[in-house]
């Protein structure tokens, strides 16, 4: 009913869409679900902020989407992206899309560059497979590229080895490297997570300044609340692989429902506060061998009660936003 | 604002490095320039030598080493210039050595990064073919192919190679199983970089430290298994002749002319040592973890 209606006041722009998503890793304990249900769309030049904390499934959820999940790994359901379902594409045409179309900046700038390879050769790669240029177009693009991530001298940067760059400096090359052949949505898994405060924000300010310039879509996935606060149009707050609150960014700062959401806000640690206030969600997030039955937060929760053993369907909120959804029996208002 | 290293630690390869580690080691660097030379003496000695390596001087039938007369290194039984011999042979040795390396490790490089890299069902069978060439005896197979197709140097390379890549493709194929778990590797993926290009353009040059180190332990083997296989008359025929061959002809005159047998041995043992001496150097300049 409800995405039907969304449907109709969506307008049709929309780029990216994921549908009832699940990821699944056979392991030699049985079964193991890493995603679940996972469902959402992506206009062009929007930025969607994915968070949640280590193990809630954001990062599977990508590398879904990318079509690089490990070997024993099972995704079900849709992304479709230009009208193709990318999870049922064949390698060939899979390689058509990631890079020139959906591209992606990983995690840990350090590791991500091939350490024997010039950057020149690395970043040039892309253009030479996916558009034919020779080795001057793209060296040419390339260099382009690097000055507009502001790096000094993209000449003598072309010619250097990774080891030769800060962690900085890296993750710039890494972005310029995933803009180069102007993606319609970038994916970033957490792209500021190994860098120090001052470079994040560098780092941020770019990715806003690029989106401006070429109109890509962001999907930025991050633990971060102030990154996505930022950011983001709209923000998805993911918890033990489900979605727990999805809405306009605006909403989920200012008209937060989910509880879980709202302890992620109080725990963000605010300049004013006394040093021995930081916040904690007590407890650890569940491990995929022993998910709880019911709302994955429950055991953590202070809301919980007997209507938690059993899940709560993501719904919209009784007051706010029509597209505000809550996955929680207590705010939720069921369909 | 994050600004480059200095000007002068530009362009700095990994390679470049390695390169300014293995100059400080003073037995490889020495190894290296004594191949050089061995390898140099070969090539040009027998030109400068005023004998042929098959003609025989009736007049100086097994005479011992000595400046007093042209045969500086003596003769054999046949009146035949050792030395020339010795360096005529060093081609052949070293030609075999370093030909044979050059494919079996080409070839170990392709299957083990391949096996390594796809991995599962593949990688299985691919791994169980090596499992069975160990299990074949080579030199059964290597008789046979010299009876079937006749002697000939080419036959000895490629006899000598398919009996020698399966190290190299084990231990690549170890490599590339935690090579491929590396980011860049993720990150070249979603890049849509195809799987042959992925396992040649970005697995293969982080394999070539190892690899370049396991060759120079390899040539001194292949060398060795070209005088097995010339000793039992295998490998390659009179009047061409190999250090392999040399000795096994000294061997047998040891009560009336050592020095047909000194003299190819020591030629042959140098430069084996010299290769292991260089393998040890490379592997130390590759490796910065082992300072």
């Amino acid at each position: 009913m409800r995405s039907t209606r969304r449907t109709t006041d969506v307008s049709t722009s929309r780029l990216l869409e994921v549908k009832k998503l699940n990821v699944h890793f056979r392991t030699p304990e049985g079964e193991l679900q890493a995603v679940r249900d996972l469902s959402f769309s992506l206009q062009q030049g929007e930025t969607l902020g994915v968070v949640g904390e280590s193990g809630s499934g954001k990062s599977q959820t990508m590398l879904a989407m990318m079509g690089l999940l490990a070997p024993n790994a099972r995704a079900e359901g849709q992304v479709i992206f230009n009208g193709d379902n990318i999870l049922n594409l064949p390698a060939a045409q899979l390689n058509r899309v990631r890079g020139p179309k959906l591209a992606m900046i990983f995690q840990d700038p350090m590791t991500s560059l091939n350490p024997f390879l010039t950057v020149e050769r690395q970043m040039t790669e892309v253009l030479q497979i996916h558009q034919n240029a020779s080795r001057g177009q793209a060296r040419a693009a390339s260099r382009q590229m690097l000055e507009k991530l502001r790096i000094a001298d993209p000449l003598r940067c072309l010619k250097s080895y990774p080891h030769q760059f800060s962690g900085g400096m890296r993750q710039r090359i890494m972005i310029a490297m995933a803009l180069l052949s102007q993606p319609d949505v970038l994916i970033a898994d957490e792209p500021t997570t190994a860098l120090d405060v001052t470079v994040q924000a560098q780092i941020v300010a770019l990715l806003r300044q690029l989106q401006q310039d070429h109109g890509t879509s962001i999907i930025m996935v991050t633990h971060d609340l102030g990154l996505v606060a930022g950011l983001s149009d709209q923000v998805m707050v993911m918890y033990g692989g489900r979605v727990m609150e999805h809405a306009r960014a605006d909403d989920i700062f200012y008209n937060t429902h989910h509880p879980y959401t709202r302890a992620l806000l109080e725990s963000v640690p605010r300049i004013e506060q006394a040093d021995d206030a930081l916040l904690a969600i007590p407890g650890m997030p569940p491990s995929l061998r022993n998910m709880p039955a019911g709302c994955p937060f429950a055991p953590r929760c202070g809301r919980a009660d007997s209507d938690c053993q059993f899940p709560a369907p993501l719904s919209l909120v009784t007051d706010g936003a029509a597209d505000h959804r809550v996955a929680c029996h207590h705010t939720g208002h069921p369909v | 604002m994050h600004s480059l290293t200095p000007a002068a630690e530009l362009e700095r390869s990994p390679w470049r490095d390695a390169l300014q580690r293995f100059r400080r080691n003073k037995a490889a660097v020495t190894s290296l320039v004594f191949l050089i030379f061995v390898t140099a003496l070969c090539i040009v000695g027998p030109w400068l030598l005023p004998h042929a390596y098959d003609s025989t001087d009736w007049d100086a039938l097994k005479l011992a080493p000595s400046l007093a007369h042209s045969h500086f290194g003596g003769t054999d039984e046949s009146g035949r210039d050792l030395l020339v011999r010795c360096l005529v042979g060093g081609r052949i040795s070293l030609m075999v050595g370093i030909l044979t390396t050059l494919t079996s490790v080409a070839l170990g490089v392709v299957w083990g990064a391949t096996a390594g890299y796809l991995g599962g069902a593949i990688d299985q069978v691919m791994m169980r073919i090596v499992d069975i060439m160990y299990a074949v005896p080579y030199l059964l197979i290597a008789i046979l192919l010299v009876t079937v197709l006749g002697r000939d140097f080419y036959l000895v390379v490629l006899a000598i190679t398919a009996f020698s890549w399966m190290d190299t493709a084990r231990l690549v194929r170890g490599q590339t199983l935690s090579l491929r778990k590396m980011e860049f590797v993720e990150a070249a993926r979603a890049m849509g970089v195809s799987t042959p290009r992925i396992v040649l353009e970005h697995i293969v040059p982080n394999l070539m430290g190892l690899v370049l180190v396991y060759a120079t332990v390899t040539v001194p083997g292949v060398i060795l298994t070209e005088s097995v296989l010339s000793f039992l008359g295998l490998g390659i025929q009179e009047p061409m002749t190999s250090w392999g061959v040399l000795i096994h002809d000294g061997a047998q005159m040891l009560d009336s002319a050592p020095w047909l047998l000194i003299l190819p041995a020591l030629m042959l043992s140098l430069t084996l040592y010299s290769f292991n001496y260089l393998g040890d150097g490379l592997r130390d300049a590759l490796d910065p973890k082992d300072h």
